[in-house]
């Protein structure tokens, strides 16, 4: 197991198995991860512990969905300016502009090396 | 012609008379060549005739002659036709001529007074008129025509005229305003339309569109009409016309209800489908991007320190990806075999409880990591004939909801044997299914919850249902919203026909 060095970075997505293997990737490659199913538990782990240099966030998940997340976060003055990737099956038009604006829309199934990009960037 | 007349009008051949002997012969010629019947008489006895008058009463020209010309005439006429006989002036009357087979027909006369030496002869032209009936006839065939195809026709037909009065009207009109027949009796459209207004939706727009039109004679127009009973009609408008002068107004209205609903069923099913195929593709990327992070993490993990622990979680993920995809498909597969009717069963004799069991433990893995608590309770083995594959689908989809659905809470299975039949409970404590729709969430592409929160192509319980209902079973359902959901699979032991070894 590498040492985590970078990050961390919060994976937001309700897909048990989606989640599991996009976490492995990114801890491979050294990013600390914290995982949470939905806006929800997302929102749990922001308050009690560290923030993440970037939140990767589902738009589609049951209980509190993605857009929820981002109108509580957008709400709170700790966690506004927090860097958003949002992940949608959809892609970016169907995003409304209120929740995509100031976030990067990466539609699935995702072009790695742009993700890569990005986190290098981020994080 | 007949000698004789030219000795009674005195023009012979000793010539006293030159002019009308010389003319005599072309007299002649012009009276055999006309088509009218000629016939020259002497206070009512024929003095001679031409051929056309011979074959109009159905008698050689000759043999009339000496007769007396009341004989071609009816009984009923020959009292009014005698009395012209008396007269001077040029007369043209109707009368009915009688031919020599007892038949009459209806003939115009044209009667002029010439002189002659020996006295004033009577020249009659007589023209049949029985053609002209056929005309008339002809008339009277349209007139039928029109009211037959009045009385056929789908659509209810009000004419009125110029003046607002009811010229025509069909019973399929009466019968869709609901009119009573005496009450069109001598009515105006107002009359009309004071009765029917009373049957719609918005009686006012339908009067203010009706006198715009009285407005504008000349316009055609459409409406629809919405009754108060749900039915929807279809009213044309366009002016009736003779020439170009406009002398009243033709209404037709037509019953589009079950159309109306069977574009509103068609539109409804195209939109479902739209639906679908947007759930469809989204639920199918799912899968496919978390194989896709699978296999970057297989390729990323020959490269970095990555353990064995590590490499097998993204190979299970994998796996599982494909068996998701799989099933996906084989959800389309089955719901195409189940409307197409070829759901066939592959029957033996299979456990219940072994079914149960075996559905559970697959689900161990998925229940573990979620740390719901799922248990099976069965006495006995509960052994029907059954299609073994099927049941383990139908639980699978059951089991598979209650997790879904299920809020992480305990999930309690239980076969038993109750009164001959199979019977697999599934039970869950999650959010529960709304009284009104649960009937809905048997069908096709169909779900109590919104498709953007729950994963899920909303066939499962359809195809579930089905399987269940080919084994001649029932699958009931109670819930109560916020509480939990029981899903109750009864089956009996044997499939409906078949034939135990």
């Amino acid at each position: 197991m590498s040492e985590h060095t970078r990050g961390p970075v919060m994976l937001v997505d309700d897909d048990p198995d989606l989640r599991d293997s996009l976490q492995l990737v990114l801890e491979m490659r050294g990013y600390e991860v914290f995982a949470a199913r939905d806006g929800e538990d997302a929102l749990n782990q922001l308050a009690k512990g560290p923030l993440p240099c970037v939140v990767l966030l589902d738009l589609m998940m049951p209980g509190m969905n993605g857009v929820e997340f981002r109108d509580r976060q957008l709400g709170d003055p700790r966690l506004k300016d927090l860097p958003v990737v949002l992940l949608t099956g959809a892609g970016a038009h169907a995003v409304e502009p209120r929740v995509a604006a100031g976030t990067v829309v990466l539609r699935k199934p995702f072009d790695f090396d742009r993700l890569f990009d990005l986190l290098d960037n981020l994080c | 012609m007949d000698g004789r007349i030219s000795d009674k009008m005195g023009a012979g051949d000793d010539g006293s008379d030159g002019t009308l002997g010389r003319d005599e012969g072309v007299l002649r010629a012009i009276c055999d060549v006309s088509n009218e019947g000629i016939l020259i008489h002497d206070g009512g006895i024929v003095l001679s005739c031409n051929a056309a008058l011979g074959a109009m009463f159905g008698y050689s020209p000759e043999s009339l002659t000496g007769r007396s010309a009341l004989g071609l005439v009816a009984a009923d006429y020959q009292d009014f036709v005698r009395a012209n006989y008396e007269s001077k002036l040029p007369l043209t009357y109707l009368a009915w001529g009688a031919r020599s087979n007892g038949t009459r027909f209806r003939a115009e006369v044209r009667a002029r007074t010439i002189s002659a030496k020996s006295g004033d002869l009577r020249v009659a032209v007589v023209r049949d008129l029985s053609g002209s009936d056929a005309a008339a006839g002809e008339r009277a065939a349209t007139i039928s025509l029109l009211r037959a195809t009045l009385d056929s026709t789908t659509d209810g037909i009000l004419v009125v005229d110029s003046a607002g009065l009811v010229t025509l009207y069909n019973e399929r009109f009466l019968k869709l305003w609901k009119i009573p027949v005496g009450k069109m009796a001598a009515a105006t459209d107002m009359d009309a339309m004071n009765f029917v207004a009373q049957q719609l939706v918005d009686p006012a727009s339908f009067f203010g569109r009706v006198s715009a039109l009285y407005q504008a004679p000349e316009t055609e127009s459409m409406d629809t009409l919405a009754f108060t009973n749900g039915r929807i009609v279809e009213r044309y408008s366009r002016p009736q016309r003779i020439g170009d002068r406009i002398i009243g107004r033709v209404w037709s209205f037509r019953d589009v209800t079950a159309q109306r609903r069977a574009e509103h069923t068609l539109e409804l099913a195209v939109q479902m489908r739209d639906e679908f195929l947007g759930i469809a593709s989204h639920e199918l990327f799912t899968p496919i991007t978390s194989l896709a992070v699978a296999i970057r993490g297989l390729r990323e993990s020959a490269d970095s320190r990555a353990g064995e622990e590590q490499r097998t979680r993204l190979f299970r993920n994998a796996e599982r990806q494909v068996a998701r995809l799989a099933r996906l498909v084989q959800e389309l597969l089955d719901v195409t075999r189940i409307d197409g009717g070829r759901m066939g069963l592959d029957v033996d004799d299979v456990d219940l409880c072994e079914v149960a069991r075996d559905v559970l433990e697959r689900f161990a893995p998925e229940l573990e990591r979620d740390g719901i608590d799922a248990a099976l309770s069965a006495d006995q083995p509960v052994v029907g004939r059954w299609d073994r594959t099927r049941l383990e689908q139908v639980a699978t989809n059951l089991v598979g909801n209650a997790i879904k659905f299920g809020r992480g809470r305990p999930i309690r299975l239980t076969v038993s044997l109750v009164g001959g039949r199979g019977e697999l409970a599934v039970r869950d404590q999650g959010i529960g299914i709304a009284k009104d729709q649960q009937a809905l969430i048997f069908e096709r592409f169909q779900r109590a919850v919104s498709s953007r929160h729950f994963a899920g192509l909303g066939l499962g319980l359809y195809i579930t249902r089905q399987i269940i209902e080919a084994h001649g079973g029932t699958l009931g359902l109670d819930s109560v919203e916020g509480e939990g959901s029981t899903f109750m699979v009864r089956l009996p032991l044997d499939v409906p026909g078949e034939v135990r070894p």
